[in-house]
């Protein structure tokens, strides 16, 4: 371990070194506002912005789940209860098998935290082109080595301070955020559960097909939602199966992380249900 | 809704006018007030990349004129019934914005059942009040007028008093076009201000910008709070005194995201209060027991005493409740709490009596002295 002197010294301000001019206290723009009107307010769709939303429904055994509001059983048959529950989906990609072409977000990192009064989150996928079709995704849990180590990243898409998911200083980013309660029934032990898998050793890639749900063609005046449904017991699975009981605590960068990231990068955890279209 | 002042930068004056007079006019001018204003924008930004945006209605733009008359009702004593108490009673500059008080008082000196929250980078704040029953700036602002324990007036004998000052209601026309005086735009007024609150000029903003070395102990103490201990990593675990898991490092508060950022760290109930219900008073889940709104650590030293109903006197106090064996027993305390220890098989947080020193070094960087001697934050 390096002493916390030279991770600060080093670490910390070479960071911030490209921090430019700081508006310390309030700058103000010598140019003229005026007041408001409502049209303002509702962003007009454009053929660019928003075409794609990726849905992503916190489930259960098949049913939805709240956060901090909902027990579900995991695979050991264990009761899980999630407080709070984020993760980074990262680098998508969205290609067209038979033409080849390819499209990768710019600045793609989503972050998908779940809220106690919804079990589902949308991201939406900036810039997708209007021309193609597509009909596979590739996307990353997690946040790439380069991101995760570079404060050249920071405010590129959700890296941003704040959400919980910034683990320390030299760490990088909490990749995923488990943390709630349990109930083993078998023992009758109740716990704290607390999950935060991060390091690049459990940044993982997966590319799905979404032939099945037909292809995904970007159109003008229209918004493709892609619904997937999270299954959170599904991080549980393996094995062995994840004990809650011996395994409560766990934020290190060892077999067990390794176990959940794989589970994360299962196609059992999102899986892709429909896809619907919307016309504005 | 989140609307970046910048964008009116890119409006070209010529199509900016028109929108101005027009869209004024619709806003409710009186059909006398034939001066139109044009208001200039203040950009409200924590100048540190990857901090989130600040929030910014885009219905009150935050203007110079919005701002001035905002901070004149801020320190005007005669918004409160009987002429005694300003909101700057109880959030003074020199305290960060606190009063210094466990919990504040109010007209006729009556006690209130909190303490006074420090008004500091509000603009980075979704729910407001310990218990984050208000989700505005605007809505909070008229709220301590008529509460009786604290200004105990109400907004229509304010809005008659202002309507009443020729140079209040020349302020009005300046900031929002209108001689007209409403409670909507009193609210919006102090809002715009209370916005401008904005503090990361401490000793930590200017490490991180490279600008100044910590202390090895200010450095240990950053380390310490920024770590969640792992009793089992390696062959002597990592340490950590695990602040950075709720108050997260660069704002130093909760996240804003819902009730998120609420959280039970087991505070007990302030002297002669019954135990404060907090979020629960909001939501009715019994899940919500006595969490209460994770605060801003910054210009921590400032705001003593600690906590919602200042049960603690000193930072080395709230070191002490935070390393207490018996605080994991407590019912409903956090989990983020009762997950974190330095020793194998223990149930407590653990710290050495150095460490807990230097966790309260690292939190005396969060000063910011340009903060409270911004001749802007003071009395107009
Ligand atoms: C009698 C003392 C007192 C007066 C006067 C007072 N406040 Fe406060 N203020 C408090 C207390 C106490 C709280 C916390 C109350 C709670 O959580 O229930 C608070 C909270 C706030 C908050 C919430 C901050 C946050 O982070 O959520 C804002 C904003 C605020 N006050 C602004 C004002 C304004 C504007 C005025 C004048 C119109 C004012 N206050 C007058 C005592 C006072
Ligand atoms: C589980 C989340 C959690 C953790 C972990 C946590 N805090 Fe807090 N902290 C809170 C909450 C919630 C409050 C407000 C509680 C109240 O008023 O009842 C608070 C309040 C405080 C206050 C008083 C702020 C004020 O304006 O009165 C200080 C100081 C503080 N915490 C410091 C720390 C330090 C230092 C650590 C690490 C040793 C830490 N906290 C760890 C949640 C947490």
């Amino acid at each position: 371990m390096m002493s916390p002197r030279s991770i600060y010294s080093q670490g910390l301000s070479a960071r911030f070194a490209l921090t430019s001019i700081l508006s310390l206290l309030l700058s103000s723009l010598v140019v003229l506002s005026g007041c408001k009107t409502k049209s303002d307010d509702q962003p007009t769709p454009t053929n660019k912005d928003y075409q794609v939303v990726i849905r992503l429904n916190a489930k259960a055994n098949g049913a939805p789940v709240m956060m901090d509001r909902t027990w579900f059983l995991n695979p050991n048959q264990d009761s899980v209860l999630a407080r709070s529950f984020s993760f980074f989906i990262s680098n998508i990609k969205l290609t067209d098998t038979i033409s080849g072409a390819t499209w990768s977000e710019a600045d793609s990192y989503h972050l998908v935290n779940f809220v106690s009064d919804s079990s589902y989150v949308n991201i939406k996928l900036k810039g997708v082109p209007q021309s193609g079709k597509f009909n596979k995704i590739s996307y990353a849990i997690g946040v790439d080595q380069a991101a995760n180590s570079s404060s050249a990243f920071l405010g590129k898409g959700d890296l941003v301070q704040g959400t919980g998911m910034d683990w320390n200083w030299t760490d990088g980013w909490k990749f995923l955020l488990l943390e709630g309660r349990f109930k083993d029934v078998s023992t009758n032990t109740r716990g704290d559960l607390v999950y935060h898998i991060g390091f690049n050793t459990n940044y993982r890639t997966v590319t799905r097909s979404l032939a099945t749900l037909g292809d995904l063609v970007p159109t003008k005046g229209s918004r493709q939602t892609i619904i997937t449904d999270v299954n959170l017991p599904q991080l549980f699975a393996g094995n062995p199966l994840v004990d809650v009981a011996t395994n409560n605590n766990e934020m290190g960068n060892n077999t067990f992380t390794r176990q959940i990231a794989d589970n994360y990068a299962s196609k059992a955890f999102i899986q892709f249900v429909s896809l619907q279209q919307q016309t504005y | 809704m989140h609307v970046a002042l910048g964008k009116y930068s890119v409006v070209p004056l010529i199509v900016a006018i028109p929108m101005l007079l027009l869209s004024c006019k619709k806003d409710g001018a009186a059909p006398d007030d034939t001066v139109q204003y044009t208001q200039t924008p203040v950009t409200i930004s924590s100048g540190m990349p990857g901090y989130p945006a600040p929030t910014i209605p885009s219905d009150n733009p935050t203007t110079e004129e919005g701002v001035l008359l905002g901070r004149t009702l801020f320190y005007d004593p005669k918004l409160s019934a009987d002429g005694t108490i300003s909101c700057a009673s109880c959030h003074q500059l020199s305290k960060g914005m606190a009063d210094g008080l466990p919990v504040s008082i109010g007209i006729r000196g009556q006690r209130t059942n909190r303490s006074s929250m420090p008004l500091i980078n509000l603009a980075w704040v979704n729910k407001f009040f310990w218990d984050g029953r208000v989700n505005s700036l605007e809505e909070q602002s008229l709220h301590p007028i008529d509460n009786p324990q604290e200004m105990g007036n109400s907004i229509g004998n304010v809005v008659s008093y202002l309507q009443g000052q020729p140079a209040y209601v020349t302020m009005f026309s300046r900031a929002f076009n209108t001689s007209r005086v409403n409670p909507n735009l009193v609210a919006k007024a102090i809002a715009q201000f209370e916005r401008t609150l904005v503090s990361f000029n401490s000793k930590y903003d200017r490490f991180i910008r490279g600008q100044e070395a910590l202390t090895t102990e200010e450095a240990k103490g950053l380390a310490l709070f920024s770590q969640h201990p792992d009793p089992f990593a390696g062959a002597n675990g990592v340490r950590g005194a695990n602040c950075n898991d709720c108050h997260s490092v660069g704002l130093f508060q909760g996240k804003t995201t819902g009730f998120q950022g609420f959280m039970n760290n087991g505070t007990p109930a302030g002297a002669g209060l019954p135990q404060d219900l907090g979020l629960q008073l909001v939501t009715n889940q019994t899940a919500d027991a006595g969490k209460m709104r994770i605060p801003t650590l910054r210009n921590i030293a400032l705001t003593a005493p600690y906590m919602h109903a200042g049960q603690f006197g000193t930072l080395a106090d709230v070191m002490d409740h935070y390393n207490s064996p018996s605080l994991f027993q407590k019912p409903n305390v956090d989990i983020l709490i009762t997950s974190a220890i330095n020793r194998r098989f223990t149930t407590e947080l653990g710290l050495t009596a150095a460490e807990k020193q230097a966790v309260i070094a690292f939190l005396n960087t969060l000063t910011d002295t340009s903060f409270v001697n911004n001749p802007a934050f003071k009395k107009p």
